[in-house]
């Protein structure tokens, strides 16, 4: 007959909301009609009733709890309130029954409410689980009420990275990333914790995760290599995946005794390993500050003069404008660009009619990044105004008249990256001394393939296209 | 029976008066009301604000060029694409284990489950049939086939394990080109121009260029638009005689007189426009513009003449014919005339030895010899330019060859030859963001699997996408009610060859 009592303690759930709603009206029956004498006997009932059906309450949770493996620890102050919460309502019938009045009846009523709303959000918490209500939250709520993982993955600048603590801005926030939302204090699958260094240590229940200087052995590496289809293979699969990158700065830190005191320079690892920790630079070679949009009436208004204007990226306030359909460009329609000066990065002028005097022009556009002079006549005998562009990396002089004479003006050029020459006149590159330092700035290449024996070899046959 | 049956048809016939149209439509009202609501709500309250219809500047020029949503690595593509699938083992995966296989019946082990076009029964392993070197500061391997390509190898990254699940060459290149083997999605290219629009009005921006003597076995959907407004379709130039078809006036009609034509009938395209709003009115505007401005632009960068002698030369091109050396200069050309996308299809790459031309030892060597210069040239050229930096170069087939030797249903080929084999190729990536002198994939000891690295068709996709500064899962087409992407569900970026 035992499965009897099973079944009725599975009812706890179900009776328990009867004394709720029982006490809520009772309540505020209470409060609403304290002055009417003629409620009394009603509200009476109510608490009687509401006192029977606690005690039924009890007995269910009990059995619940008696015969489901619940541990004492997790239902203690639920069980412990359940039954103050029934005492009060005896007290509060009793109370207005007119035998029990050494209490006052606004304590009772404060008691009650209290006791009833600990109670039940203590069963909310043993049947939906303690994170039930903060895990909606967002993460800095969360951290508020002491969830203890930061998913914000740690920034490393690329001045002083070599000193910075390897355990504590690499290898923890990877595991805070990838790993922590499963195993913490909180939720700890297989009895793991990986969001402090003596817990990682620790393992889980079935046993260390780490094997000092042995990654190969270490679980939590091994798991973490094994093909994503394999049941073992961790994250699951479902889980947003660490890289590769990450997984092998794992492995190096197990191989180096798991230190929690190494600097990243002494583990000498090398910076692309850690390309993910270092903010990503989204405008790449052109400047890295914040400007306001130009004004995008002005911007149609060139395009239909026939400048070609396009966002180095979507979003982005920086410019690229090329002349590549204005082929009647000459150096005075330059000016039509100055009220969008600051937002100019990239400017093509190939193929235009321009002169040796549009360096004085273009010395405006101060966050000029990339500049194309191809197929023009200039010779730079004026280039040496751009000096002052800091920002000027990129210069194409390709198939132009520019003087070789005038090279030697861009080796004072704070910024370049890339000079392409290509087949401009007065060409005598073997009489160049450019300096060691600039050598792979300047892409002054001829490049020949030459004749070989190969080439000539006729074959007896045809082949598709002869 | 006869009265059953007049009884019947009575019933029917009074059923039928309770069952008009009438009725129908009365009955359904709600119905009918319900459904249309729906289609209504759905498109009022449906995620379309999500999708993003790329906006182009100019709303009655598709083609006008738009920004991607990241910062590009390149800005335009050079696809080289050898149809018939080259043979990866006598270029550029070099496999010392096969030579000692050589004529040795192919075991057991290689051939369960496996489904080849050709090869039935037991074949023979065929060793590489060249010699190979280490060469350059990288020290990748390289066949003698091609010499000059030395001079290059520390400029590319080779993906030495590309797998595609097609084996027959049709639906594989449509794979290879629209992201799928079944037809009907549109090209990388018109992704592509769909996406960034083009650098110049005066010229399509997306242009095919063929040689081989014939087009790409899947025909012209490897460079069709799809679904995608047919503004974005590849514009296919010949290099030989004119370069576009029926692109010159007749005789007696001036250029004046042209343009009012054109005019005229666009004026009148733009009202049909404003009236149905049919992206395909778009097309026909903006096809009629850009012919009458092709008049005159593409003479001009299709003529490979007026170039100086030592480019002829290191191009190694043959005037007045088509061939692919004349093709490799013209994508220089065009590139560096803002055309976004240009296909180049060299067709006779498929090696199954069954004659001259196809065999390993014979007509391999002469298309080696033909493909060698020019795409070395190509690489060098463009960078000499500085157009390097802002260009991707891709060379691949739409699979590649078994290391067995191929034996026509059961009999031996008259000269060697390999069979089609999707699971295992090589393919080279070259220019702007990519990791010179990179190797990465790895073949099995007979270059028949690959056992690490192995990259999809749909990775491929992705990193071109990734490239041009988009996020191939972002980047999407509505159509048929549903977003559609080039690379599907699949794709992942190639970061081992990126910089």
């Amino acid at each position: 007959m035992d499965f009897i009592l099973d079944l009725i303690g599975r009812f706890h759930p179900l009776i328990v909301h009867l004394p709720i709603g029982f006490i809520v009206i009772g309540l505020m029956s209470d409060l609403f009609f304290r002055k009417k004498k003629e409620y009394i006997p009603v509200i009476k009932f109510i608490f009687l009733w509401a006192f029977i059906s606690s005690i039924f309450s009890i007995v269910t949770g009990y059995l619940q709890y008696d015969r489901e493996g619940y541990t004492w620890e997790s239902i203690e102050w639920h069980l412990i309130m359940g039954v103050l919460t029934s005492i009060f309502c005896l007290l509060f019938f009793l109370h207005l029954d007119n035998k029990f009045k050494k209490i006052p009846k606004n304590f009772l009523f404060t008691f009650l409410a209290l006791s009833l709303i600990i109670t039940g959000h203590l069963g909310g918490n043993i049947t939906h689980g303690k994170d039930h209500l903060i895990e909606p939250l967002p993460p800095n709520f969360k951290s508020f009420f002491g969830e203890e993982y930061n998913l914000k993955k740690i920034k490393l600048s690329t001045d002083n990275y070599k000193d910075e603590n390897f355990y504590n801005k690499v290898v923890q926030p990877i595991l805070n990333q990838r790993c922590v939302s499963c195993h913490n204090n909180k939720k700890s699958n297989g009895g793991l914790k990986l969001n402090n260094y003596n817990s990682i240590i620790k393992g889980g229940k079935n046993g260390p995760i780490i094997i000092i200087n042995n990654s190969i052995e270490s679980k939590i590496y091994k798991r973490m290599i094994l093909p994503l289809e394999d049941e073992y293979h961790m994250p699951p699969k479902s889980r947003t995946q660490p890289t590769k990158e990450e997984i092998n700065l794992i492995k190096i830190w197990i191989d180096n005794s798991v230190s929690r005191n190494y600097t990243i320079g002494q583990l000498q690892i090398k910076k692309e390993q850690l390309k993910s920790f270092f903010s990503k630079k989204l405008n790449g070679i052109f400047p890295d500050i914040k400007i306001s949009q130009a004004n995008s009436i002005e911007l149609s208004r060139l395009r239909e003069k026939g400048f070609q204007i396009t966002e180095i990226f979507q979003s982005s306030p920086f410019l690229r404008v090329s002349c590549i359909n204005f082929d009647d460009f000459r150096d005075y329609k330059i000016s039509e660009l100055l009220k969008i000066q600051n937002n100019i990065v990239e400017l093509d002028l190939s193929g235009t009619k321009i002169s040796d005097n549009i360096f004085e022009q273009i010395l405006k556009f101060k966050n000029l990044t990339v500049l194309k002079l191809n197929e023009t006549l200039i010779t730079g005998n004026n280039i040496e105004v751009l000096s002052n562009l800091s920002n000027l990396k990129k210069i194409d002089i390709n198939n132009s008249k520019f003087n070789m004479k005038n090279l030697k003006k861009l080796y004072n050029f704070p910024g370049l990256i890339k000079v392409n020459i290509y087949n401009s006149e007065n060409l005598a590159y073997e009489n160049l001394n450019i300096p060691l330092d600039l050598k792979n700035v300047f892409n002054l290449k001829d490049f020949k393939l030459d004749k070989i024996k190969s080439d000539s070899i006729v074959y007896p046959f045809k082949v598709y296209g002869e | 029976m006869d009265k059953i049956k007049k009884l019947l048809n009575e019933k029917n016939s009074i059923n039928a008066k309770f069952n008009s149209r009438r009725h129908f439509l009365k009955d359904c009202t709600l119905g009918l009301g319900g459904i249309a609501l729906g289609s209504i709500l759905s498109s009022c309250f449906s995620n379309n604000k999500k999708i993003k219809i790329i906006k182009s500047h100019n709303p009655l020029n598709p083609l006008s060029p738009s920004p991607p949503p990241f910062l590009p690595k390149v800005k335009s593509v050079i696809y080289l694409h050898m149809v018939g699938a080259p043979s990866q083992l006598e270029l550029f995966d070099f496999k010392p284990e096969l030579i000692k296989l050589n004529n040795k019946p192919c075991p057991e082990s290689l051939l369960n489950g496996k489904k080849f076009a050709f090869i039935r029964g037991v074949p023979k392993m065929l060793g590489p049939q060249t010699k190979f070197n280490k060469y350059g500061e990288s020290g990748n391997w390289l066949s003698d086939n091609l010499p000059h390509f030395r001079k290059i190898i520390d400029e590319v990254a080779f993906l030495k394990a590309v797998h595609t699940d097609q084996f027959n060459h049709g639906p594989a290149q449509t794979f290879m080109f629209t992201g799928s083997a079944r037809m009907g999605r549109p090209s990388l290219g018109s992704w592509v121009t769909y996406g960034l629009g083009s650098e110049n009005a005066n010229l399509p921006g997306f242009v095919v260029l063929t040689s081989g003597g014939a087009s790409p076995d899947a025909g012209k959907s490897v460079w069709g638009n799809g679904f995608l407004p047919s503004v974005y379709q590849g514009v296919h130039c010949r290099s030989k005689g004119d370069p576009v078809l029926f692109l010159s006036d007749p005789k007696g009609v001036n250029r004046n007189l042209k343009k009012k034509i054109v005019e005229s009938i666009n004026n009148i395209n733009i009202k049909e426009h404003q009236k149905f709003n049919d992206p395909e009115v778009l097309t026909r505007i903006n096809q009629y513009e850009m012919a009458f401005k092709m008049q005159v632009s593409v003479p001009d960068v299709m003529n490979i003449d007026n170039e100086p002698e030592y480019i002829k030369e290191m191009y190694g091109i043959n005037p007045g014919k088509e061939s692919f050396a004349n093709n490799c200069l013209l994508a220089r050309k065009m590139v560096e005339k803002g055309v976004r996308f240009v296909q180049l299809y060299d067709y006779g790459w498929d090696s199954h030895g069954d004659n001259e031309a196809t065999g390993l030892t014979e007509g391999f060597l002469r298309k080696c010899q033909m493909m060698d210069r020019p795409v070395s040239a190509l690489i060098l050229d463009l960078k000499q330019r500085g157009l390097l930096d802002d260009t991707l170069v891709v060379w691949g087939g739409e699979f590649g060859r078994t290391p067995m030797q191929e034996n026509r249903i059961g009999v031996g080929n008259l000269f060697l030859g390999r069979d089609h084999q999707g699971d295992a190729f090589t393919m080279w990536m070259a220019g702007g963001g990519i990791k010179k002198g990179a190797v990465h994939g790895e073949t099995d000891e007979l270059g028949y699997m690959g056992v690490n690295g192995r990259v999809s068709v749909h990775d491929i996709h992705a990193t071109i996408l990734h490239l041009l500064g988009f996020d191939h899962e972002k980047f999407t087409y509505q159509f048929q009610g549903r977003p559609f992407r080039l690379t599907d569900v699949e794709g992942r970026i190639i970061n081992e060859i990126l910089s």
